[in-house]
């Protein structure tokens, strides 16, 4: 168990190295300024699919390096550090669940949905395939994807779909962070029968929407990572008052507060990679909890990384928005805390209170 | 130590642990209201302690030799985190196998170690901490409590203060100076002696607290004497010696467990009175629970292996004392208590509502804990 538990921490290690590196070298705040003008990163894009990141859950046959989810994941967390503006997680996740059913994988930038809780999608079986109907909202870089992994349920069952996004209406809009996500209609489009598989029995109705939690709050753990260590760099330069901002007490306490959030968000997103690296039960609770600290967290955090800031941080100059904006927009995608909230008191309060430690014990995984 | 309190494999031994700790404590606490369950860590009964003591659950990662039970960090911190969850009365030894015992055993003599430690292991004697005084906080080193050298040993004068179960124990750890005070280095010239109370000239004296309670007490010496082999480690190192005791006082769950019986309360009302506000808060709670525990067990595991925890403690107490803080203020939101009929909540939330002030001073304020995180911070590490 430990060899095991060592070796994977090993490669988890060797793949967070080279993606740390990869996107120091290439997603720069130009970088990241040039994404939201609407360039695409190629380069960064480029060296990201030739590392094997963006296909590491695809299937080795399929050319993929058949990676477990809880072993490449980790990278997403570095991702949301570096503030990378492409569907880097989405990509990943997609090409996983194309992978599972056996549909072919583009080596291209990829998305999952729906992404919304109230979906109208629609697939029915025809004589020619299965017709496509309704909306997908939200879809992150839903305008130059390749594909869209949709998982559906149909009269026949739960399916997935290989859904090209240039046969919708497409509606484009951006999140707080200036990242696209788009809404795209289909009206009786048609899909042909080879793009679509039933689901495996472990993949349900809400599987994908756990991804997406949890892809969220690998990236805003990140993110908070990135505020924090702005500010504990901006307030140890900037002089004030004679000395450094930091030899303030008032703000050493928000330095501290802004570091134990953080802390706390990278913990919680910690215990759901390892739930999921576990096979628990519990995964759905743990990526929950994840989801419902980091949101949390971002709302404490952002605040005061821009308190320590002062009015550089307010500027679009200074590199703290591309964290801040972030952490504003992700934590309302899919599912704020209440959501997650209600669904972890609910299965408490189900289990009854005589069952609340042992419940707890089980959740965080230890 | 980093700002990533990473968690080892999760180890089957420890769930069996788990269940053991469960199985005595349904048996031992069996007649326990759950009012005077959630004193837990304000509850003091020999009898219990004895109990866990014979279970070898004292001093359980001490040495064979000095009646330890040579296990690991984490088993015991299992089987700390399952006396707070079921609000088992832990207070008299609670201390000595924190830090008392893990001090005698780092720096004491041999006659020491086997003078005390076997004792503490079999909750035969029980130990309370001496640092605060009148004038010495927060700003501990401005203690004023002096002892002074004679034949044989030491004359000690000054005051202890919030001495907390110093009227229930045998033995204090307390911090002195035993050198003339040097306003250039105020850390310098002090020492740690452990005490016995029944020490003639040692007196006593109880402090109420805000719930009319008597924990904590003022301990006045008057020219007590202490023999030479009271003292513990290096005369003049004191300091440093206490700074280290700390350093185990402010990671383990009881800095975030205080109110756990609160939060099983708060499911019981929850699905006696559901609301889906109530249903929010508890996964809410739930969600930081989870998250401290994991937090607190990654300290736990660190110094297993002998890693320096550093500030790490710091982040757990904060955060810890914050939530458990939470809790009291939480549930009256949610329950209008002055509609509520149900008495066995309410002597929780007497209880817990009155001690929560508490949570963010005892073993480090809030501000000094941030202060210490943030130069931390400023350091790199
Ligand atoms: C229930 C309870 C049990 C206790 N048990 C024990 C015990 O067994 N043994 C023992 O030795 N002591 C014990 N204590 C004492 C405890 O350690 C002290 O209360 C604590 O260290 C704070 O000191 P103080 O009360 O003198 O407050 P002060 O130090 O006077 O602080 C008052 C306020 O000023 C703030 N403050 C002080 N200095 C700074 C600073 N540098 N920067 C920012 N803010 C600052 C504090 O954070 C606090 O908010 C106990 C206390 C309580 C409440």
């Amino acid at each position: 168990m430990t060899d095991h538990f060592d070796e994977r921490l090993q490669q988890q290690t060797m793949l967070a190295d080279s993606a740390d590196k990869c996107f120091a070298d290439l997603c720069s705040k130009d970088t990241v300024n040039a994404a939201e003008a609407g360039q695409w990163p190629t380069q960064l894009w480029d060296t990201l699919t030739d590392l094997g990141f963006l296909s590491a859950l695809v299937p080795e046959q399929a050319g993929g390096l058949g990676l477990h989810p809880a072993d490449i994941l980790p990278t997403v967390r570095i991702a949301g550090r570096y503030a990378a503006p492409v569907p880097y997680g989405e990509t990943i996740i997609a090409g996983w669940l194309l992978g599972r059913v056996g549909l072919p994988v583009p080596q291209a930038p990829l998305a999952f949905g729906p992404v919304d809780r109230n979906s109208t999608l629609t697939l029915s079986p025809t004589a020619q395939g299965w017709l496509l109907n309704g909306r997908l909202r939200q879809i992150p870089w839903g305008n130059s994807v390749e594909r869209i992994a949709v998982l559906c349920e149909t009269a026949d069952g739960l399916r997935v779909a290989s859904i090209d996004p240039k046969n919708a209406t497409q509606s484009v809009t951006t999140n707080l962070a200036g990242e696209p996500r788009v809404a795209l209609d289909f009206t009786d489009t048609i899909i042909a029968g080879t793009d679509v598989k039933p689901a495996p029995a472990d993949i349900q109705a809400n599987t994908l929407y756990l991804y997406g939690a949890l892809l969220r709050s690998l990236q805003m753990a990140g993110a908070l990572i990135t505020a924090r260590d702005l500010a504990v760099q901006y307030t140890s330069e900037r002089i004030a008052f004679g000395k450094p901002l930091n030899r303030l007490q008032a703000v050493q306490q928000n330095l501290a507060v802004l570091a134990g959030q953080t802390a706390a968000a990278n913990v919680a997103v910690d215990m759901a990679l390892d739930a999921l690296a576990q096979g628990s039960p519990d995964t759905d609770i743990a990526i929950a909890m994840a989801k419902i600290r980091t949101n949390a967290a971002a709302e404490i955090a952002a605040r005061l990384a821009h308190q320590s800031h002062g009015a550089i941080g307010f500027s679009h100059e200074h590199p703290l928005h591309h964290a801040t904006r972030r952490l504003w927009s992700w934590r309302d995608e899919f599912g704020n805390e209440a959501y997650w909230a209600e669904r972890v008191g609910q299965r408490v309060i189900d289990a009854g209170s005589e069952e609340f430690w042992p419940l707890m014990t089980r959740a965080a995984q230890l | 130590m980093s700002f990533a309190f990473s968690v080892p494999p999760r180890s089957p031994a420890l769930n069996e642990l788990r269940i053991e700790v469960r199985e005595f404590l349904q048996e031992q606490l069996a007649g326990m209201s759950i009012s005077q369950r959630a004193h837990s860590w304000h509850g003091f009964n020999a009898g219990f302690s004895r109990q866990v003591a014979a279970k070898g659950w004292i001093g359980m990662v001490w040495p064979k030799q000095y009646g330890g039970g040579e296990r690991s960090g984490l088993e015991r911190y299992v089987m700390l985190e399952e006396m707070l969850a079921a609000g088992a009365p832990v207070s008299l030894h609670w201390t000595g196998d924190r830090q008392s015992g893990p001090l005698l055993l780092s720096l004491g003599t041999e006659a020491q170690k086997q003078k005390y430690v076997p004792r503490l292991a079999k909750a035969e004697i029980f130990f309370c901490i001496g640092l605060s005084e009148p004038d010495a906080g927060s700003d501990l080193a401005n203690l004023r409590t002096r002892a002074v050298k004679v034949d044989g040993g030491w004359i000690i004068n000054g005051t202890k203060v919030w001495t907390t179960g110093a009227h229930l124990k045998h033995y204090m750890i307390m911090l002195c100076r035993t050198q003339a005070r040097d306003e250039t280095n105020r850390h310098a010239g002090m020492s740690q002696f452990v005490v016995d109370l029944a020490t003639p000239g040692l007196q006593i004296r109880p402090i109420q607290n805000l719930a009319g309670e008597h924990y904590f007490n003022e301990v006045v010496f008057t020219d007590c004497f202490v023999a030479d082999d009271c003292l513990i480690g290096t005369e003049g190192n004191g300091w440093k010696q206490a700074m280290g005791e700390l350093a185990l006082e402010r990671s383990g769950p009881e800095r975030f467990l205080t109110a756990a019986i609160m939060l099983q309360e708060l499911v019981r009302l929850a699905s006696k009175y559901p609301s889906q506000r109530a249903t929010i808060e508890i996964g809410k709670l739930s969600a930081q629970l989870a998250t401290l525990r994991r937090m607190s067990f990654s300290v736990a595991s660190a110094m297993q292996q002998g890693i320096d925890v550093g500030t790490a403690g710091s982040f757990v107490k904060d955060l810890g004392s914050v939530f458990e803080q939470s809790i009291p203020d939480l549930a009256r939101d949610l329950f209008d208590l002055g509609e509520l009929d149900d008495e066995d909540f309410l002597g929780v939330f007497r209880y817990v509502m009155l001690a929560s002030p508490s949570f963010s001073i005892y073993g480090g304020t809030r501000e000094i804990l941030r202060g210490i995180i943030s130069k931390a911070l400023v350091a790199g590490h």
